[in-house]
Order: structure tokens, then C-alpha cells, then sequence
């Protein structure tokens, strides 16, 4: 009986990030109508949870989150690498940089033997190159080709520092310990390239001073030539050279003067942060989420203090509850008296949190277009877009003792990918590749 | 005579009263089970059951809508045709049309039948005449 309880706890609550490793690669998920979720799993660095919601006819979204060996150097360096490539137009490029960009990085890491900014570059630069030369081959007999993007959000762990890698209007948020008070404040980490921002605004009218039309706006939004709103991507070709942008590309897709210069660029803005111990999380999630969420917002639901009080007081025996759980978990033995410790929240704060998020995109989604949520998650992909967009989130959390390890430490490499799962054959990418063999 | 404290306490009743009275003002105009809404361009709101979003003119009323406005972002969704188009679609919708006579009705709408609309199609008046061709 008690035997039985423990395992339902130990299926409830996972462990302490610290005390148990997962061998090899842990690649679940589970999908729930146009939903697929992977509420808990752990990175070198700490415990990740994962949630990916379909809108579009295909899912233009794509997310991975690859852990272990950043390079195919023995030596490492190990760390976490964290991506969220949000398509448009269909779902080629991003599936393309889901398939090419870490594979990139990791050579380049190989070749120099570190991570850096400059590896990040050359491995965005490497799938721009790679992508391009994809649309040159498929131009004469699928000219759309040249008017699929990608957005692309990156983060990479390795030796205590944070890289973010942007391009696009995905966004990468902290959740920060503030000491004196124990607030969790958001910290914004990415700079985004979306021309309803004053300044990249600012920034196209400085590259094209001759162009007084190069950011319109139309239905009271922004866009680059009255066609996108974004003014970095990989791929769309068509806005980046001349001789993807005539016939026979459909007509809205074509400008009426000639390309003289690249109009969108695939140049990433990076930062680098070494991460501090009150550093928790980080929240990456494409645009689908930010539209609905503040940044305060997501962090807060994250966070999650409120839940993990309702569900200490739902529970009428939770002190026997916890004790049991931190027995399950931490191995004490069942007399010992603990008091709930924080590590509990924590727990209870990783599982689901990407989750938590997307359904609470979708409930203020529900609420803008003024129906049920629901009846929101009965409409079908496709008409769904209309609603809401794909959304993409995975909270990264930190474990600090984690985090200070030495980037050389071995460990197994754990590759989880974001939804894609359950596609008809018929939907597949004509040019998609098999990834490196065994980088899992 | 009432006492202070007896106008107090009726006071703080009505100041709850009436807080409950704003509150339902602001509240957000609820939607029956089953149903989502949508706006015509002459702000003309529509109530209407899901099922309706499997039909194939609406499917095609939201690519139109999607090419006018763009994706929906903050508000509700709004369509590129005037209330009265919407009422014929929904009668013919009701009325068990065939799926290419409603392919037919998009392109109607969208050839302009919609003299109300702000995007101005050119030449709107013929819809009359393409409705007696049903």
C-alpha cells in the first residue's frame, strides 16, 4: 500500500535535478489535439519543460533543445543549446533550420574548440548559405520557395555564460531572484528585429535612405514594403536578391522596382551574460506567446507561487503529503519531520510551466476574439490561424549547482525536439535531410 | 431620524450595488457554448455556431480577410464584407447549399458585392444580379 503510494508520488513530483541522470536520449512528448507537451526534462544545467500549440494548416513552428556535447570533440565543450525557429510563409525554413543550425554550431565549436560569439555567427551565416543554395535548386520548379522564412531564437549554456542569439520578433525572457524581496523580476534578454519598433524602423530608413516606401503602414500595422513585419530572416529570399524576386514568384511578392541591395538581413544580434545564481529561468517563446503575454506575465505563471499555495491548502493532509513526497524523492526516512522547502515550489514550478504559458496565451487569445476557450481548442489547424499563431515556449530552469560545473564535465547528450510529431507523409519538407547520424 | 452609522452601512450597500452594476457594464459580452464571433466591415457582430467554420466560404471569407487586414491580432475577427452579404451566406448556408454554389458565393463577395466595405472595390453593384443567378 504505502509502496504504492510512493510510486504514485515519484510519478507525480520528478526528482532533484542533481541526484539522478538520464541516460541517453529522452525524446518524449505527448500530443493532445493540436497541443503536444513535454511538461519536464532535464538539461545538463538543470530541469526544462517544453509545449507547443498548432495553429497554422502545417506547423510553422520548430524547437529543439539539444544537451551534452556542443562539439564532436571527446573533450566538449559540453552545455545546453536552446532554439526556437518561427516560420512563415511555410514551414521549409524552419524546418531546415531546425535540421542545420546546431549541427553548424557544433562543427564550428569543433574547429575552434570553445563557444563563442563568433561560432554562433558563423553557424547562423552557414544555414543562411545552406538554406539559400536550397531555394537556388528549387527555384525553376517551386519558385515559392524564395518566399519562406524563419525567425530564429537561440540560446547556448556553456561554462556559467548565457549566449542569446536573435533574429526575428521571438524573444528570450529571465526570470531574476530579486534578494531583498523575493520577487521574481523579467528581465528581457533578446533585442528584436520587428519594424513595429520604433527604432528598426529607424534603422531600414537609414539602409535605404533613396527608399522613402521601405516600411508601410498598412491596416494600421508596420511592414517591411507592405509585405512582412519582420527586418531580419533567415531565408525569404525574394527580399534579399534580385533574381528571386521576378517571375514566376506570385505577383503580390514582387516589387515593382529592382533589388539593388538586400532589403531583410540574416545578421543575429548576440549578447552574452554570465549567469548569476539568482538567475532561475529563461522563457524562449515565438511571437505567438508575446502577443498575449507580457513579459511580467509569463515570468509570474512561471513562477507559479500562487498555484503551489492553493495546492498546499487544496490538499487537507498536505503536510503528510510533502513528507511523503520528500521521502519519495530525497530518499529520508518517513518519520523525519522536514519543513516544505523551497525545492518543492521549484519542483512543482518546472513541471508543466511551458504549458501553463501557452494555455494562458490561448485564454486571452479566446477572450480578444470573444468565445470560449473551449470552444477555441475545438477549431481545427488551418482556420485556426486565424485565431491565434503556432506557439512555442520551453522554460529552461537553472540549477545552480549546475550551472557552475566545468564545461567539460561528461555527460549523455539529450536531444528533445517541439511537436512535428504525428505529420502525414505528405506534408513532409521535399528537401528535408537526415540530420548528422547519431548526434543524439 | 437615522443614525450615522445606519446611512453608512446603507451607503456601503449601495456602493456595492453599484459596483456589481459597473462591473457587469465592462464585463466582456459573452458568447453562447459552441459558438465564436466575428464583425462585418459596417461593425455589424455575428454570432455564430463552430460548425460554420468547416463550411468552405468561410474558410474562403477568412483568406479574403486575411489579404485585407491581415491576421487578427488584439481584437476580434473582422470580415471584408457588409452585414447584409453576411445574412445571405448565412441563409444559404441554413438553406443546405452545395459546395460549389458557396465557392461561387466567395467569389461573388469577393468580386464585390460589398459597397460598405473601406477597401473599395471598384465596380460593387452587381450583386442583386448575382444573387438571382442562384
Amino acid at each position: 500500500m504505502l509502496s504504492e503510494l510512493m510510486n504514485f508520488l515519484r510519478a507525480c513530483f520528478r526528482p532533484r535535478s542533481d541526484r539522478y541522470v538520464h541516460a541517453g536520449s529522452d525524446a518524449g512528448g505527448r500530443q493532445e489535439g493540436l497541443l503536444w507537451y513535454k511538461d519536464s526534462g532535464q538539461h545538463l544545467n538543470g530541469e526544462f519543460s517544453m509545449a507547443v500549440v498548432q495553429a497554422n494548416n502545417l506547423l510553422e513552428d520548430q524547437s529543439q533543445i539539444e544537451s551534452g556535447n556542443l562539439s564532436s570533440h571527446e573533450t566538449g565543450p559540453y552545455g545546453t543549446f536552446i532554439g526556437v525557429y518561427d516560420g512563415h510563409g511555410g514551414p521549409e525554413t524552419s524546418r531546415y533550420v531546425n535540421d542545420h543550425l546546431f549541427q553548424h554550431l557544433k562543427r564550428f565549436t569543433t574547429e575552434q574548440q570553445s563557444m563563442s560569439v563568433d561560432v554562433i555567427r558563423k553557424a547562423f551565416q552557414a544555414t543562411e548559405d545552406g538554406f539559400l543554395s536550397v531555394v537556388t535548386k528549387q527555384w525553376p520548379i517551386k519558385p515559392q520557395i524564395a518566399a519562406v522564412g524563419s525567425c530564429v531564437l537561440v540560446g547556448v549554456v556553456c561554462s556559467g555564460t548565457l549566449y542569446i542569439a536573435n533574429l526575428g520578433d521571438s524573444r528570450a525572457v529571465m526570470g531574476r531572484v530579486v534578494k531583498a524581496t523575493g520577487e521574481v523580476l523579467a528581465i528581457q534578454l533578446s533585442v528584436e528585429h520587428n519594424v513595429s519598433i520604433e527604432s528598426v524602423r529607424q534603422e531600414l530608413h537609414s539602409l535605404h535612405p533613396d527608399d522613402p516606401q521601405i516600411v508601410v503602414l498598412k491596416h494600421n500595422v508596420w511592414r517591411v514594403k507592405g509585405l512582412i513585419q519582420i527586418s531580419r530572416s533567415i531565408g525569404d529570399e525574394y527580399l534579399k536578391k534580385a533574381e528571386f524576386n521576378r517571375e514566376p514568384l506570385y505577383s503580390k511578392f514582387r516589387l515593382r522596382e529592382p533589388l539593388k541591395r538586400p532589403i531583410l538581413s540574416s545578421e543575429p544580434t548576440i549578447s552574452v551574460h554570465p549567469l548569476q545564481p539568482h538567475d532561475q529561468f529563461i522563457i524562449f517563446a515565438s511571437d505567438g506567446l508575446w502577443e498575449h503575454l507580457s513579459n511580467q506575465e509569463a515570468v509570474d505563471i512561471v513562477q507559479n507561487r500562487q498555484h503551489s499555495v492553493d495546492i498546499c491548502s487544496d490538499i487537507k493532509f498536505s503536510w503528510e503529503f510533502f513528507r511523503l513526497v520528500q521521502a519519495a524523492d530525497f530518499g529520508c526516512p518517513l518519520g523525519e519531520k522536514k519543513v516544505m522547502s523551497f525545492e518543492h515550489c521549484y519542483i512543482m514550478s518546472v513541471r508543466g510551466s511551458a504549458r501553463r504559458l501557452v494555455k494562458a496565451a490561448l485564454q486571452e487569445a479566446a477572450k480578444k476574439r470573444e468565445m470560449r476557450y473551449s470552444d477555441l481548442k475545438k477549431i481545427d489547424r488551418g482556420v485556426r490561424r486565424h485565431f491565434h499563431d503556432d506557439i512555442t515556449v520551453i522554460v529552461v530552469f537553472f540549477d545552480s549547482n549546475l550551472v557552475s560545473r566545468a564545461s567539460s564535465v561528461k555527460c549523455p547528450n539529450i536531444s528533445v525536439r517541439g511537436g512535428g510529431i504525428n505529420l502525414p507523409p505528405n506534408t513532409l519538407a521535399p528537401f528535408a535531410t537526415p540530420t548528422e547520424a547519431g548526434n543524439t | 431620524m437615522i443614525s450615522a452609522k445606519k446611512l453608512i452601512t446603507m451607503a456601503r450597500r449601495w456602493q456595492k450595488v453599484t459596483n456589481i452594476k459597473r462591473k457587469r457594464i465592462t464585463f466582456p459580452r459573452s458568447t453562447g457554448k459552441g459558438h465564436f464571433v466575428m464583425y462585418t466591415a459596417d461593425q455589424r457582430r455575428f454570432v455564430l455556431p463552430l460548425e460554420y467554420l468547416n463550411k468552405e466560404i468561410f474558410k474562403e471569407l477568412f483568406r479574403m480577410a486575411e489579404e485585407v487586414f491581415g491576421l487578427p491580432r488584439n481584437g476580434p475577427i473582422k470580415l471584408p464584407c457588409d452585414a447584409a452579404s453576411m445574412e445571405y451566406v448565412i441563409a444559404m448556408i441554413q438553406h443546405n447549399i452545395e459546395q460549389n454554389l458557396e465557392k461561387a458565393l466567395a467569389i461573388a463577395i469577393e468580386t464585390g458585392c460589398c459597397p460598405s466595405c473601406s477597401y473599395g472595390a471598384p465596380d460593387p453593384p452587381n450583386q442583386q444580379t448575382l444573387i438571382c443567378s442562384f
